[in-house]
């Protein structure tokens, strides 16, 4: 009885002592497998077992892995079937390993040498082994987790290293083209991207931007089509993408601030890399520095040349301001008044009115296609020639059809047959009362005799400077009475749209200056001008508006 | 620093491993790998001298029965000689005579094996 009360003794202690050698190893040990090779030799050489295993599996999975065996010939690592597992190596007592209720795998075990049957006391042994493996696979657990975690913050401050060095960069250049070198610069040292392909996207076509160890290729540009309205990084699928695949892109990011302005192509050094999450972030990252370099490039552009627009409109301004007379000459018989208001953007209307000489008045009125300087400039132009010729006709050496024909050769000369200008010109003879006009393609003047007989200023021939004058213009006179009315005006006026898209039209025009017959040529252009203003839908964009209103007073009589 | 040394000796085709100094859980590998190098060169036939180890864990214990399935199937033995009467007692608790030959001194674990047919035919 001593002797086997001793040895019982003695076997509690041998337990207790496996049992305290085990967790000192777990304390000291962050090698998942020595604890776990150590649990199953101190199992095996315990209870006298030939096989052994641990088996973890991973949480809320139905996969297995053998973490260690002893005595196993041949077993596969990845376990697919458990039972089957079980019963081709013998593994008969089997103890779950529970980390807080959780099932983190198992401890394995063959029969015992004599197929004796576990005791309790070799159970409950078993038991608080397992509990020790459970402690030292989920440490494992833990501690493989903290270590992906200090890697994806190593990469992480490393990725944030390289953006901070390429937005550095991108603000030293200077140029639009010198921002894409830092950019694959900073994905090569980054993912290993060994070329690069930026594509730009227009209203007009999509254009290849920079062409980094890629010969740039038409194709290409066909074959990402349908990628440049993405707005997030996607991997190239090879079957969809073949073609972009086959010449080793794998990964596409969009270029945008708001919209998707372009798209950046790019492949690993590595063919068979495959791009995490992360890396996609990173590549997104890095092309929204680009992109915002890209566009603050474009406002600039856009900014220079919208000073250099607005710099052109103030200079055209300001010639065509200095074309138009300052003075009209107007008296008791003759009562002229001129209307003259520009478009937002300066337009080509023009209208000068003069005396000749004491006997004789000059009207004209033109409007000149295109705008800005080189509209002005071609005003200015026909107020010279004008201003040339007239002289001529004053010294009644040339006639004014002729001198109409005149301006045409030379001003067809002198521009592209885009350029034209529609014109329309008389001359008032203040003695004998009589007007002699010559319209070359300008709208009719409106000529309404007191006795109510309308007539339009008609005569002469083609617009200026579209073909050199073959046959000379024609002219018309007219004798004037007391009372009558003359409208010279460009197709702004006649062209004013209301909000149902009509236009204000001659009648509505010759309406008005009917019932203005016995108002002064001032008074009927306020009316014309309110009754415009009236007919407009608001804020319309306005033509250039332009009118010169000629009344034979009443008052001499 | 080490606790535990193993050396081996080479008579013709047994091998004889003298273990000196503590099998713990931590030198148990060092004996585990030597085994486990033995076997995979083929030689299977192995005497443990006992003489100069001072204390075996469990664990040291389980490196034997993680093997011998192995040894056996290829022919070969493990041999325990010279085993301290406190070693002896902690072996004999576990039940190890049951599957151990273990012998007085070196010599007679030699001639238990040179009187085996397979090893003779070597």
């Amino acid at each position: 009885m001593s002797h086997s009360k001793k040895a019982k003794n003695r076997g509690i202690a041998l337990d207790l002592n496996a049992l305290i050698e085990t967790s000192k190893i777990l304390n000291a040990s962050q090698d998942l497998d020595f604890i776990l090779s150590h649990i199953l030799r101190t199992v095996m050489g315990k209870l006298l077992i030939f096989r052994a295993c641990i088996i973890t599996c991973e949480e809320g999975s139905n996969s297995f892995e053998l973490a260690s065996h002893r005595g196993l010939k041949d077993a596969p690592i990845k376990i697919k079937a458990l039972e089957q597992f079980k019963s081709q190596f013998e593994l008969c007592h089997i103890t779950p390993i529970k980390s807080n209720e959780t099932l983190v795998g198992y401890l394995c075990l063959g029969q015992k040498f004599n197929n004796d049957n576990f005791s309790s006391s070799e159970i409950s042994f078993l038991d608080s082994l397992a509990s020790l493996a459970a402690s030292a696979i989920e440490n494992a657990v833990y501690f493989r987790k903290l270590h992906q975690l200090n890697q994806t913050l190593e990469q992480k401050i490393n990725q944030l290293g390289t953006l901070f060095q390429l937005s550095n960069e991108l603000k030293l250049h200077k140029s639009r083209r010198e921002v894409f070198d830092p950019l694959f610069n900073s994905l090569e040292s980054q993912l290993n991207i060994a070329q690069l392909l930026v594509i730009s996207k227009h209203s007009t076509a999509s254009q290849m931007e920079y062409a980094k160890n890629i010969e740039p290729d038409s194709r290409l540009l066909e074959a990402s089509e349908t990628l440049l309205n993405i707005k997030q990084p996607i991997r190239l699928d090879k079957t969809a993408y073949s073609l972009l695949a086959q010449r080793g892109f794998q990964v596409c990011i969009p270029l945008k601030t708001n919209v998707t302005f372009g798209i950046v192509l790019c492949g690993s050094r590595n063919p068979d890399y495959s791009f995490s999450d992360p890396d996609l972030e990173f590549l997104y990252l890095a092309a929204n520095h680009l992109a915002v370099a890209l566009e603050q490039f474009r406002f600039f552009d856009e900014a220079l040349k919208r000073k250099a627009l607005e710099k052109e409109l103030d200079v055209a301004f300001d010639i065509q301001t200095k074309l138009f007379p300052k003075n009209i000459p107007s008296d008791d018989n003759f009562d002229i008044a001129t209307y003259y208001k520009p478009s937002r953007q300066v337009g080509g209307d023009y209208y000068d009115s003069f005396e000749i000489d004491h006997d004789h008045i000059f009207l004209a009125i033109a409007d000149v296609t295109g705008k800005g300087i080189p509209a002005s400039l071609l005003m200015s132009n026909l107020q010279a020639l004008i201003k040339a010729y007239i002289e001529l006709i004053r010294l009644k050496k040339m006639s004014l059809f002729e001198m109409v024909g005149k301006i045409n050769n030379i001003i067809f000369e002198n521009t592209s047959s885009d350029k034209f200008i529609s014109f329309f010109c008389a001359v008032i003879e203040k003695s004998t009362r009589t007007i002699q006009s010559v319209n070359a393609g300008h709208n009719p003047p409106i000529l309404i005799k007191a006795s109510g007989e309308i007539c339009t200023l008609t005569h002469g021939g083609i617009v200026l400077g579209v073909v050199p004058t073959r046959h000379a213009y024609d002219y018309e006179s007219h004798h004037l009475e007391n009372g009558d009315l003359l409208l010279l005006y460009t197709d702004g006026i006649t062209e004013t749209m209301n909000h149902k898209r009509e236009e204000f039209g001659e009648e509505r025009l010759i309406e008005l200056l009917l019932s203005n017959m016995d108002n002064s040529s001032g008074e009927t252009l306020d009316q014309l001008i309110n009754r415009l203003n009236d007919f407009a839908q608001p804020d319309q964009q306005h033509d250039d508006t332009t009118a010169i209103c000629v009344k034979l007073s009443n008052i001499s009589d | 620093m080490s606790k535990f040394e193993s050396r081996v000796r080479k008579h013709n085709s047994l091998q004889i491993i003298d273990l000196i100094g503590e099998l713990d859980a931590h030198t148990s590998l060092i004996l585990e790998k030597e085994l486990l190098d033995l076997i995979n060169q083929g030689q299977t036939k192995i005497i443990l001298n006992f003489s100069e180890l001072k204390y075996i864990s469990s664990a040291g214990l389980g490196v034997f029965m993680g093997c011998i399935d192995d040894i056996r199937s290829k022919n070969g033995d493990l041999k325990f000689s010279n085993l301290s009467d406190k070693i002896f007692e902690v072996f004999d608790l576990l039940g190890f005579p049951h599957l151990f030959e273990i012998y007085n001194h070196e010599q007679e674990a030699m001639d238990k094996f040179l009187s085996d047919p397979n090893t003779q035919n070597l």
